[in-house]
């Protein structure tokens, strides 16, 4: 089933289109999660969440800090066992169970490397541990992947914020699990590094494998993510694709028209027929369209800002 | 960027669960051995311990005076250094992994954390116990100048390398408690000095004074001094063996469950 949904992903011709596609039904889903809890003392961080993630997806959790993002991919990858709920990955269970494990990749959102390491003998670590046949060939292939080939045999220490935050991914994926969680890959990156780094996702995407993405980058979200889930005070508001969930929460565009000096905001559902209007009405000098984004949904589910 | 990397059926990849847990732990063990020679860790632990061995011998030990060809005044101070110098060694064990978050992503692997426990603590001792074999200079020096027992000497520093291993697996358990390394070197050394001072005579002697018999035995029975001891005169003897490997299992098992409890912190 899931190679079927794979094969959907792949003859889709608009990513629009993969996205209708990819949410039949039918799609196996890789991840479960059902009615999670979790509190630390009187601190509730996760409050009865549940989600289906079907294989080949790339899922966005978006969020502001504390709102639960980061509990929920501890939880489901067995780091944190929830208080109730559930998780199940591919059907085989709980991520307890090593076994489970061995088809998910994390890169938590701290560096998670060994800075007197260098590039490669981090790799080589976590490949061998993995049980990888050729580690050498997968980990030169990986190190080329996110363009650390060069600094290879540098150490870690020695690595910028980008780079480190690049090393991590790699070693997330080093197994080439199907399940890969990316808890806010990137906060705290250059510009350069943020684009290798959403490029590295697409690739991944377009392999077929499955991402839950947590940020609190409303645009990453909207770029890469077929659907997005909102999630704030440990719950999940929302689920669905940008557009869905645009026309959902995002409420109206707002249309500017300018007559000489004077501007004129118009709210309007239908932006296209109003410019007509107000064309059709004459004295235009200029025209603005400022369409509803995540921003909006955010600040329409929640009440506050998302940078907040 | 390269598009071929991910593959949706990877051929090369076996899964960790399908490893023995002896190739598992040999990765563990290979990696962390490596990491003491990456960092001045092991030049300082090696110097101080070599330096303060000799010193302690031959300048607090009568080693000349004695006018006795054995190596009683090298192994009696050893539980002293280790109680010091062990710590030093075991806080990081899982303090670092703790610290730079590095137990998030092993945590994840596909195995059970016990296989991570034993190559670390194997790989610890191995090189406590290189330590200790670099101190041959002094086997040869009391060899020249005379004729001691060297079964002894066997027993000796296989008693020296047990009680390092039943340090090493207190200061595994004390470094998996907490993130900071100074924090597990006080409480590791407090513990291995307990461990030792429970069967120190003067201790037993002043606890005769008033507590029951059957519980000083009991407390001497627990202490390392005493199966040291016992050891370091050349006996062989099932209990202090015994006494040494299960310490250090016991503080192992107790290692594993709080790596497992504490994994998330």
């Amino acid at each position: 089933m899931r190679e079927f949904a794979y094969r959907l992903h792949l003859v889709a011709a608009s990513r629009d289109a993969r996205v209708s596609l990819r949410y039949q039904p039918f799609a196996a889903p890789m991840l479960t999660i059902r009615d999670i809890r979790k509190s630390f003392g009187q601190t509730t961080a996760v409050g009865g969440l549940s989600l289906d993630i079907a294989a080949g997806e790339v899922f966005g959790l978006l969020g502001p800090n504390g709102a639960g993002k980061s509990t929920t991919i501890a939880i489901t990858t067995g780091l944190l066992a929830p208080d109730s709920g559930s998780v199940d990955i591919l059907g085989l269970g709980s991520p307890a169970d090593p076994r489970v494990r061995m088809h998910l990749g994390l890169a938590p959102q701290d560096i998670t490397l060994y800075g007197e390491l260098t590039a490669r003998e981090n790799l080589m670590f976590f490949a061998r541990l993995y049980g990888i046949a050729s580690p050498r060939a997968r980990v030169d292939e990986l190190l080329a992947q996110v363009e650390l080939d060069t600094r290879a045999n540098d150490r870690v220490a020695t690595f910028s914020g980008g780079m480190k935050r690049r090393l991590n991914l790699a070693a997330a994926i080093v197994h080439d699990p199907q399940l890969v969680l990316l808890d806010e890959p990137t906060a705290g990156v250059d510009p350069q590094s943020r684009n290798r780094i959403l490029e590295l996702v697409r690739t991944l995407a377009a392999a077929g494998k499955t991402i839950v993405y947590t940020t609190h980058y409303m645009e990453e979200a909207a770029k890469l993510c077929d659907r997005v889930g909102i999630v704030d005070h440990g719950r999940m508001l929302d689920v669905g694709s940008v557009s869905e969930l645009i026309a959902r929460h995002g409420g109206q565009s707002t249309v500017t028209v300018t007559r000489g000096d004077a501007d004129q905001r118009v709210l309007t559902s239908d932006p296209v027929a109003e410019i007509a209007h107000q064309f059709a009405a004459g004295g235009v000098t200029g025209v603005r369209v400022e369409r509803p984004d995540l921003e909006s949904v955010f600040l329409s589910l929640t009440g506050r800002s998302l940078r907040e | 960027m390269s598009q071929k990397i991910a593959s949706n059926a990877p051929s090369t990849i076996t899964t960790g669960i399908e490893m023995s847990a002896a190739k598992r732990i040999s990765v563990v063990f290979r990696r962390e051995f490596r990491s003491y020679f990456q960092t001045p860790l092991a030049a300082v632990f090696l110097v101080i311990f070599l330096f303060l061995a000799g010193f302690f011998t031959f300048n607090m030990g009568n080693f000349y005076e004695r006018n006795n060809s054995d190596l009683r005044p090298f192994f009696e101070f050893h539980p002293w250094l280790y109680v010091f110098l062990v710590p030093a060694v075991s806080m990081r064990l899982w303090a670092e992994e703790r610290r730079t978050g590095t137990i998030e992503l092993i945590m994840t692997l596909p195995f059970g954390v016990s296989d991570l426990v034993i190559g670390k603590f194997l790989a610890a001792w191995a090189f406590t116990t290189l330590a200790l074999s670099l101190t041959f200079p002094v086997w040869i020096t009391v060899s020249w100048l005379g004729n001691p027992d060297h079964g002894t000497i066997v027993v000796a520093y296989l008693a020296s390398a047990l009680l390092g291993g039943a340090f090493l697996a207190v200061g595994s358990f004390v470094s998996a408690l907490t993130k900071n390394q100074v924090i597990a070197f006080v409480l590791c050394a407090v513990a291995c000095f307990v461990l030792l001072l429970a069967g120190f005579p003067a201790v037993l002697d002043y606890l005769r004074g008033w507590a029951p018999r059957g519980v000083v035995e009991g407390l001497a029975s627990t202490s390392a001094f005493s199966h040291y001891d016992s050891m370091m005169r050349g006996v062989i003897d099932l209990r202090d063996l015994l006494y040494f490997l299960l310490v250090i299992a016991a503080f192992l098992v107790i290692n594993v469950f709080t790596i497992d409890w504490k994994k998330s912190d």
